[in-house]
């Protein structure tokens, strides 16, 4: 029973493996999906943090030089060049009166605050300004001979249980997001040549004429297609490991490590995942007629599971969700990476339920091999 | 329980100097540490913490002392088997305590590399010996001039004695620099980028000394040379408020609003030093009256304190201004403002002073360093002290100056108040692979105020001073002086626009 | 020796088998004539088993396709129409597969692949890939897939088609070699000429139905005709001419 499974076992990996164009198609997602992601990240990270140096308009600065150079020494200035901030402070043509007589000066900033480019610069000169705010106002209090600790009526102190591997946030689902996909596409084409393909060739009804039922015939292809997802997804782990190293992440002040704990952890869950996917890849390529047919089908039901993965990424998931097959999975991840505790249940439920339908997607295609429409893409 | 003790910590206060010798330290057998999450004050980040045992001393091994350490993880950790470890001021000061300032200064080298603060022996956790201060009330009323300064140190170092119970021999610089080794072989560290400010750079040094093979570089700021004694901070205090007359004198505003703001100053001082001045003041958190009984020891020390900070210095002519004119309250502002030092462990403060700085003080030196106020005033109170504490002298080879070849960059204030640049020349003389750099506007602890801490962080990761960006530490960041209660803004300039 | 006993078998509305029932023996050449759309390859795939018959059975060597059809298989060999070759596989891997998915162990399957290679001299081309192979080398690597592991009964479906005379010939004398060895060869077919030169049985069928059975000279004596193809014409013709 097992010997013929492992023989049509043996034949897919061969054939597969002389299959370079559907090998090399699921690979480059492998290797390019980490390495696009991080261009990508180093851009956005550029975009979003703001720069060492920050510079700005600022309008009327000899009303308030004291200011300037605080902020200054902020590294924060104003500057005419092309590379400036679109971030404007006008210091009010009232501010040195009214500093000298204790009244709020008024400073302004102007600026377009839905742009994500500015948010970091502009959020980093209010915080600059609020510095400068608590600094005069705590001299002014000195100097009335009053202690400036008064004004912290409360004493918040934030404990912040993130690490700086876990304050990766979204980009930490996106990434988690590329490994799982990894899953699903490093084998996309294989499993489509493996089923449509067999049938198209006429090689699929030879294969049932032989003694081998359809269940064997299922599983061996379930097998040997599982086994390129995994090799897809060691090497996405790999790459990513490398590749998200040389992502400036310190700039946002966290960093995204994969550890070799992780990657042993990702292919440990990542092999249920991975049969659930052949299986339903090869369940989906017999329901279509043919081969162009079973492509843009499994296109099309592939945004089930990166949906669901997707819920994890942005943090939409409702309790329910959560618990579902690869949503959970990639939250496991996510904590992994945070360097949090594993949530165990989580992932062996899930592992079980992703098994669950691995046993349900083989059932239903082998069922489907018995029907001789299938078989003749009648 | 009064304060003077608190008054002469403050005198101290940061950067001390002294030279203990090396009875080299005491063993460290390797432990391996456990490490939990926690958290300290000011810094939202999780550290791990965790403690290795050492033995108090080496010929008496029977007591043990758990020294306390906080690790602030790297950001993104590419060099795991380095590590930074930072050496607190004081000396007495935590570590762990001042978590938030360290992690700011060392902003940049944590991108790449963890930060190790160790409790030093007699500090923080790690055994604190600390006596208590008086209240702000009791600061305010006493009257230093009015007793003997002798008879009032004498009392007070015996109370703090008997309060402690321990030989304070086992807490010097050479004994502890041990357990910074213990640390970092719990912790597994290959190699450490040092980080000392102030008293740190000292103890910094001495670990460098016993452990240059654990050392991959060093960083001093605000340099105590191992020659140099702390008593000798009397003439860098005296210049540095020179530097704030100078500065005033030299902007238009200023001097119209202050003008003979030097001449004030002494005036004041010689009126104090006949009779001390009582008033009624509102207390500083409380605002209820209570007596301030003005000296001169109070009022230098408040200025002395002020001088440390760039924020307060720039309170420091319109204190003197105010208390000239007979409003005290900007001066018991000063006087009442805890947050310029963390709290200074006494009785540690006292081991370092009293085995290092105090035995090895000549006549010349008594007799140069006793010419300024502050010096005379340390000298006199060590004197006193020191004795009652009987603390074991270091070895003659403390004071040496540390011959390395280990990169070492050295940072200093040009309006530094405790250390001023020409200490960093003296420490460097040994120091064949070194760098000093100064920022003119700096006070102490230039990385705390200037683009300081990125130069450490490219520093540490090229081990060169070729490349490192310097040209940002001559960046004028003083904060102009306050004109009135308000702010830096002189009343007068109000209708100068609109033409 | 494969015996098919009233196979009934309905694709859509068409009726493709309609109590069909001959019988192919071992040590003959068994012959399935009909013009195309007769039901000859329903009726093959019906005795594999990849079809199922609506009622009637099909019996290899005694054993009932559906209901021990493993057993059954194993005492069968298929030469499919088209090949069904995998392109990127040697000859050699691909027999030794079909070997050992038919139940051989491996080292068996190994020996008689080389075997068979050698049998069929196709030893030169047996490391190539089988992309780019001649019609004639497709059809000698089906042909040694269907052997290899030695059954009793071949069955090949319209093994001639697309093959030119050379192929022809050297397929003409594998199946005589088959035969000679004793296994029962049932082959579908529309060519005439092969037919009458090959087999030493003809079942002639249209619409899902034997309409004539018997040697060729048989037929031929049957219909009173002098070629096997107009007694086929005969024999179909008037069903045909009525259809038409």
């Amino acid at each position: 029973m097992m010997r013929l499974v492992q023989v049509l076992y043996k034949k897919e990996m061969l054939d597969a493996s002389r299959d370079k164009r559907s090998v090399m198609a699921g690979l480059y997602y492998a290797i390019g999906a980490p390495i696009v992601m991080c261009v990508l990240f180093t851009i956005l990270l550029k975009q979003l943090s703001s720069p060492d140096a920050l510079e700005i308009t600022i309008e009327n600065p000899q009303a308030a030089p004291n200011l300037v150079r605080f902020l200054e020494g902020h590294d924060i200035s104003h500057s005419e060049k092309s590379s400036v901030k679109a971030i404007r402070l006008i210091i009010d043509t009232d501010y040195a009166q009214d500093m000298s007589q204790g009244r709020s000066a008024l400073v302004t900033i102007v600026a377009d605050k839905s742009d994500n480019k500015l948010i970091k610069s502009v959020r980093r000169l209010e915080m600059s300004l609020a510095r400068y705010n608590s600094e005069v106002a705590g001299l002014r209090l000195i100097s009335r001979g009053i202690d400036p600790s008064i004004m912290r009526a409360v004493n918040v102190q934030t404990q912040d249980q993130a690490t700086p591997d876990s304050k990766g946030g979204m980009f930490l689902g996106i990434a988690t997001l590329s490994i799982i996909i990894a899953l699903f596409y490093s084998a996309m084409n294989l499993a489509i040549d493996t089923s449509a393909g067999e049938r198209e060739r006429n090689s699929l009804a030879l294969l049932l004429s032989h003694p081998i039922s359809s269940t064997q015939l299922v599983l061996a292809k379930v097998a040997a297609i599982a086994s390129y997802s995994m090799v897809g997804l060691i090497l996405v782990l790999v790459v990513s490991k490398f590749a998200y190293g040389m992502v400036p992440w310190e700039q946002l002040g966290f960093s995204i490590n994969l550890d070799l704990m992780f990657i042993l952890f990702c292919t440990l869950i990542g092999l249920p995942i991975a049969l659930m996917s052949a299986s339903l890849l090869v369940f989906v390529s017999f329901m279509a007629k043919s081969f162009k047919e079973a492509q843009s089908y499994v296109a099309f039901v592939l945004f089930v599971p990166i949906g669901l993965s997707m819920m994890t990424t942005y943090d939409i998931a409702t309790e329910y969700v959560q618990w579902a097959p690869i949503a959970a999975q990639q939250y496991a991840m996510i904590e992994v990476i945070k360097g949090n505790e594993l949530p165990l249940m989580q992932v062996l439920l899930s592992s079980v339920s992703t098994l669950a339908l691995f046993a349900i997607f083989t059932m239903l295609s082998s069922r489907m091999l018995k029907s001789e429409k299938v078989v003749f893409g009648l | 329980m009064n304060l003077f003790g608190n008054q002469l910590v403050k005198l101290f206060g940061i950067s001390l100097t002294s030279l203990a010798i090396a009875y080299s330290g005491i063993s460290c057998a390797q432990q391996e540490a456990a490490l939990e999450a926690c958290y300290v004050e000011g810094l939202e980040d999780r550290l791990m913490c965790g403690s290795v045992s050492q033995p108090l001393s080496k010929k008496t091994s029977t007591n043990n002392v758990d020294i306390h350490f906080a690790v602030i993880p790297a950001i993104k950790n590419m060099n795991p088997k380095e590590a930074v470890l930072a050496f607190a001021g004081g000396p007495g000061q935590s570590a762990i305590e001042v978590a938030a300032i360290f992690a700011r200064n060392l902003k940049y080298a944590r991108e790449s590399r963890d930060i190790i603060l160790v409790d030093q022996r007699g500090t923080g956790k790690s055994q604190l010996l600390q006596c208590d201060s008086g209240t702000v009330e009791e600061q305010f009323k006493f009257n230093d001039h009015a007793l003997s300064f002798v008879a009032f140190t004498k009392e007070e170092t015996n109370t703090c004695k008997e309060q402690l119970g321990v030989d304070l021999s086992h807490y010097t610089t050479v004994a502890a620099a041990s357990d910074f080794e213990a640390v970092r072989l719990a912790l597994g560290y290959e190699k450490l980028h040092l980080y000392g400010a102030s008293y740190g750079t000292r103890i910094a040094q001495e670990y460098l000394r016993q452990y240059p093979d654990s050392v991959a570089s060093a960083t001093l700021d605000g340099v105590v040379p191992m020659q140099q004694s702390l008593v000798a901070i009397g003439d860098a205090i005296d210049s540095a408020l020179n530097e704030v007359f100078l500065d005033c004198m030299a902007e238009k505003s200023c001097l119209s609003q202050y003008p003979s703001l030097a001449d004030d100053y002494q005036k004041l001082l010689e009126q104090l030093r006949e009779t001390p001045i009582t008033v009624k003041i509102r207390h500083p958190r409380t605002f209820k009256e209570i007596p301030l009984v003005l000296t001169e020891s109070k009022l230098r020390g408040a200025v002395r304190m002020a001088l440390y900070g760039h924020t307060t210095r720039s309170l420091i002519p319109l204190v003197i201004d105010s208390a000239v004119k007979g409003n005290y309250s900007p001066l018991a502002g000063l006087l009442g403002n805890e947050q310029t030092l963390g709290s200074i462990a006494m009785g540690m403060h006292s081991a370092i002073t009293c085995g290092e700085d105090w035995p090895k003080l000549t006549e010349a030196d008594r007799k140069q360093f006793g010419q300024s106020y502050f010096g005379k005033m340390m000298i006199e109170s060590l004197d006193t002290a020191c004795p009652i504490w009987d603390v074991e002298p270091v070895e003659h080879d403390f004071y040496k100056p540390v011959k390395t070849d280990i990169p070492i960059l050295l940072l200093s204030g040009g309006l530094d108040p405790a250390t001023p640049p020409s200490w960093a020349d003296l420490a460097m003389v040994s120091f064949s692979n070194a760098k000093h750099l100064v920022s003119p506007s700096a006070t102490h602890g230039v990385a705390a105020q200037t683009c300081a801490n990125k130069i450490i962080g490219q520093f540490i990761d090229s081990l060169t001073f070729a490349d490192l960006d310097i040209d940002c530490l001559d960046k004028d960041n003083r904060k102009q002086y306050f004109m009135n209660i308000n702010g830096p803004v002189a009343h007068q300039e109000t209708e100068q626009k609109n033409d | 020796m494969i015996e098919v006993i009233e196979l009934e078998k309905k694709i859509g509305s068409v009726q493709a088998l309609d109590k069909l029932s001959f019988k192919a023996e071992d040590g003959k050449i068994t012959g399935l004539l009909g013009p195309n759309g007769a039901g000859k390859t329903t009726c093959l795939r019906t005795i594999f088993g990849l079809l199922q018959a609506d009622s009637g059975f099909a019996k290899i060597d005694d054993i009932d396709v559906v209901k021990d059809s493993m057993r059954a298989k194993q005492q069968l060999g298929l030469f499919p129409d088209p090949c069904g070759l995998y392109e990127r596989l040697t000859p050699r891997e691909y027999v030794q597969f079909f070997a050992e998915l038919s139940g051989m162990d491996n080292k068996s399957a190994q020996v008689s692949t080389q075997s068979v290679l050698e049998q069929l001299q196709m030893t030169d081309i047996a490391d190539r890939k089988c992309k780019g192979f001649s019609q004639g080398q497709r059809m000698k690597t089906a042909l040694a897939q269907a052997i290899v592991h030695q059954p009793t009964n071949i069955i090949l479906d319209e093994p001639t088609r697309g093959l030119d005379v050379m192929s022809t010939r050297i397929l003409r004398d594998l199946l005589l070699m088959l035969k000679e060895q004793g296994h029962c060869v049932l082959f579908s077919s529309h060519v005439m000429q092969e037919v009458a030169a090959l087999c030493d049985h003809v079942v002639v069928m249209t619409n899902g139905k034997v309409v004539a059975e018997g040697s060729p000279q048989a037929l031929c004596e049957q219909t009173q005709k002098e070629t096997l193809e107009e007694a086929f014409i005969t024999l179909i013709g008037s069903d045909e001419g009525l259809a038409a």
